[in-house]
């Protein structure tokens, strides 16, 4: 049974930053910026997501000598689908009060 | 995911080699296997990263990462964590003699030291000329600190007037020994790596720390009671010992469990022990030592009179105050060793036998649905 569960407010951050460029390969560097996280956070979420075969990865070799490589990231398909639905709009908190709550007064 | 391609393992001139990059890459040599080549990207990209501050905080950042990734090694770390701050807590109430300090190390120290040896990479590393001067000064360190402590509290009585002098060395000697310890966990010098000269020398250490006990004993120990100084003298050599073999039993043990090379594993955990073993010892004899001092104003002639019998003064003063105390000290530290290990052996099996199991779900759903 796969498993279903809204990705967390850093997850879906990474998601939405790769879903602005869904077939560029990024760097960790350029996500660290870009999401605001620190490398401590961003990379446990690389990996989660590689591992469950939402992110593929390659290493780009430097032109110059003694430049070490560099890993590249991408959001598979699965990946993108993920993506899609972290970033679809939430319904109006509004709209969530009224469905869940009753109103002042109402019987 | 691919390998790593062998550019990015080196350090060439044209990357900058500061101190957070060599912080990084000290670390990202302790990176579980399985998770090697992501430790080695964070390394790539903090070349990319300017600034002092801001490498700093990339490296810090990342370090942790790599140390404890996702899914490898998070529970050993909880469960080492909780049973370290358990038996803190318990020691520190139970034994409340051997100080705040001595109860914070003596489980503290050896939960981190195991959980950096048995959740990092047994791959062999290689040191650079300034790294084995790092290792040679921490096992120097290492080496001096019992030294210190067994100096300082034998020469206690003629230096009564120094007190706070003296423990400002000892809070200084702890720091000292501990820093060295996770260095040398770290990044162990290849003679000391794993492997049976390491296993030899936990032995070695345990035993000359106990020998030394004995022979600081000089009339037996401070109770008239035979049975109270044969107890107190067997647990005082016993407990030493019993961290180096029985670190050595279960790493054995472990070996088996976790596929590793049964060589490789029980050099490994014989390495800790030897780290280990002294730096518990030594914490305690320093952190007693500065208890000694401040209950001087109290009980002087006591205190004096426990002090000119040397290291086993420790043991003379806490089976003098209370014999179930000495007791329950080092007896704690062979359970401690004991559970430590056990702990960490059990949270890795158990990860791994999850990790296995979530492997083979495809194989056993399809089994199951082929079936009548």
């Amino acid at each position: 049974m796969t498993r279903s569960r809204k990705p967390s407010a850093q997850t879906a951050a990474v998601l939405r930053a790769f879903a602005a460029e869904p077939s560029s390969w990024r760097y960790g560097y350029d996500l660290v910026r870009e999401t605001g996280l620190q490398a401590g956070s961003l990379y446990p979420i690389l990996m989660r997501l590689a591992d469950r075969g939402q992110l593929e990865a390659r290493w780009e070799r430097s032109q110059q000598p003694g430049i070490p490589a560099r890993h590249l990231y991408r959001l598979t398909a699965a990946g993108q689908a993920l993506a899609a639905e972290a970033t679809r709009p939430a319904p109006a908190l509004g709209t969530l009060r009224a469905l869940s709550w009753p109103q002042p007064g109402g019987n | 995911m691919g390998g790593v391609p062998a550019g990015g393992r080196k350090s060439g001139g044209s990357v900058a080699n500061d101190l957070a990059r060599r912080f990084l890459a000290l670390v990202a040599a302790r990176t579980p296997v399985d998770r090697g080549e992501w430790s080695q990207a964070m390394l790539a990209e903090l070349d990319q990263v300017a600034g002092r501050r801001a490498r700093w905080r990339f490296a810090l950042s990342a370090a942790r990462a790599a140390l404890v990734p996702p899914d490898s090694g998070r529970f050993t770390a909880s469960a080492l964590a909780a049973f370290a701050v358990t038996t803190a807590l318990a020691m520190h109430a139970l034994v409340p003699q051997t100080g705040l300090v001595a109860a914070v190390a003596v489980p503290g120290v050896p939960a981190l030291c195991a959980w950096v040896a048995l959740s990092g990479s047994l791959a062999p590393q290689r040191a650079s000329a300034a790294g084995r001067v790092a290792q040679g000064a921490a096992s120097a360190v290492i080496v001096a600190c019992p030294v210190l402590a067994i100096r300082l509290i034998a020469a206690y009585p003629g230096r009564t007037g120094s007190s706070l002098q003296d423990i400002t060395v000892v809070v200084a000697a702890i720091g000292a020994e501990l820093a060295a310890c996770l260095l040398l966990v770290l990044r162990r010098p290849g003679p000391l790596g794993a492997g049976r000269h390491s296993g030899l020398g936990g032995l070695a250490a345990a035993l000359a720390t106990g020998t030394v006990f004995l022979l600081q004993q000089p009339s037996g120990g401070q109770s008239d009671n035979p049975v109270v100084t044969t107890a107190v003298a067997a647990t005082a050599i016993g407990a030493p010992i019993a961290v180096g073999a029985l670190a050595a039993v279960l790493h054995f043990v472990a070996a088996g469990g976790l596929g590793r090379s049964l060589r490789s594993a029980v050099g490994e955990v014989l390495w800790g022990a030897l780290l280990t073993g002294p730096a518990i010892t030594t914490a305690f004899l320093l952190t007693t030592s500065r208890n000694a001092m401040a209950a001087e104003a109290a009980e002087p002639a006591f205190i004096i009179e426990a002090h000119q019998r040397g290291a086993a003064s420790v043991i003379a003063w806490v089976a003098r105050d209370d014999v179930g105390g000495a007791l329950s000290v080092f007896t704690a530290l062979t359970l401690g060793s004991m559970l430590i290990f056990l702990i960490s052996y059990g949270a890795l099996r158990l990860t791994g036998e999850l990790r296995r199991a979530a492997a083979s779900n495809v194989t056993a759903e399809s089994w199951v649905s082929g079936s009548p």
